[in-house]
């Protein structure tokens, strides 16, 4: 039977995995679907935060069934790793707090986080708002595409990929 | 800064374009390039991949304590003008 250390190892694996595919997709041309590209992003940093709460001890079993664990741990791991990598803290701060608005979105990304129905919008299926209109991933315009355009976005892909590496 | 790679494979519009940007307020991580695709609304119509890192990591480059990825060679400096 595989031990927590195992399944971190497993989740770490994956997400870096994922992470590459996320960045392979924005090199191509014609450009793919923003939805498809940000759908690995949240495979990526869900499979990165279930590895660090293995490795931290908790039954990889509560894990299988939820994939609402990013807005809470991904900061936590960030912050861990630019503690790590000798950030200076003010200007670690300043990441961290963009971090965690980014996290926050990219938790919604998966279709089963909906925020007691504040938040259908989604990377994969369609949805109806409030007015009952429908929309589609393919045309919505998502926030983490311009929380990671921002100038702390690129510092929080290299916390992400840093801290997937740490893990393997 | 940018950068360019080979003479041949520069001309392909699939051929992202290199930017090596010192910034003093990201995390120090080394060479870690990342991929961004086109953002047509901002007026960028190619892929980028931009390696970001701090002053101190640009010194290294320049030591050749850290590498680039193969192919990355000085193009032109992007640096900002001075302010006035």
């Amino acid at each position: 039977m595989p031990d927590a250390a195992a399944w971190a190892k497993g989740y770490a694996r994956q997400a870096e995995a994922d992470f590459a595919l996320f960045q392979r997709l924005q090199r191509l041309l014609p450009p793919v679907n923003t939805c498809h590209q940000l759908m690995f992003l949240q495979m990526a940093c869900e499979k990165l935060v279930k590895a660090h709460l293995c490795g931290q001890g908790t039954d990889p079993k509560s894990l299988q069934s939820s994939h609402a664990f990013i807005a809470g741990t991904l900061p936590v791991v960030l912050r861990a790793h630019a503690i790590e990598m000798t950030f200076e803290p003010r200007k670690a701060r300043r990441i961290l707090q963009g971090a965690k608005l980014l996290a926050q979105e990219i938790e919604v990304l998966a279709p089963a986080v909906n925020r007691a129905g504040q938040r259908p919008d989604n990377c994969e299926y369609p949805w109806t708002d409030d007015a009952d209109l429908l929309h589609i991933p393919l045309e919505w315009s998502f926030t983490p595409v311009n929380l990671l355009e921002a100038p702390a976005g690129r510092s929080i892909l290299k916390l992400i990929q840093g801290a997937i590496a740490n893990l393997l | 800064m940018r950068y360019s790679g080979s003479p041949s494979i520069e001309f392909m519009p699939s051929e992202p374009i290199k930017l090596l940007e010192v910034n003093a307020d990201t995390v120090p991580s080394g060479v870690m390039p990342l991929h961004f695709g086109p953002s047509v609304a901002s007026g960028i119509i190619f892929p980028s991949v931009i390696i970001e890192v701090t002053p101190e990591e640009y010194d290294k480059i320049e030591k050749n304590e850290l590498r680039l990825p193969e192919g990355w060679q000085t193009s032109e400096d992007l640096s900002k003008p001075n302010e006035i």
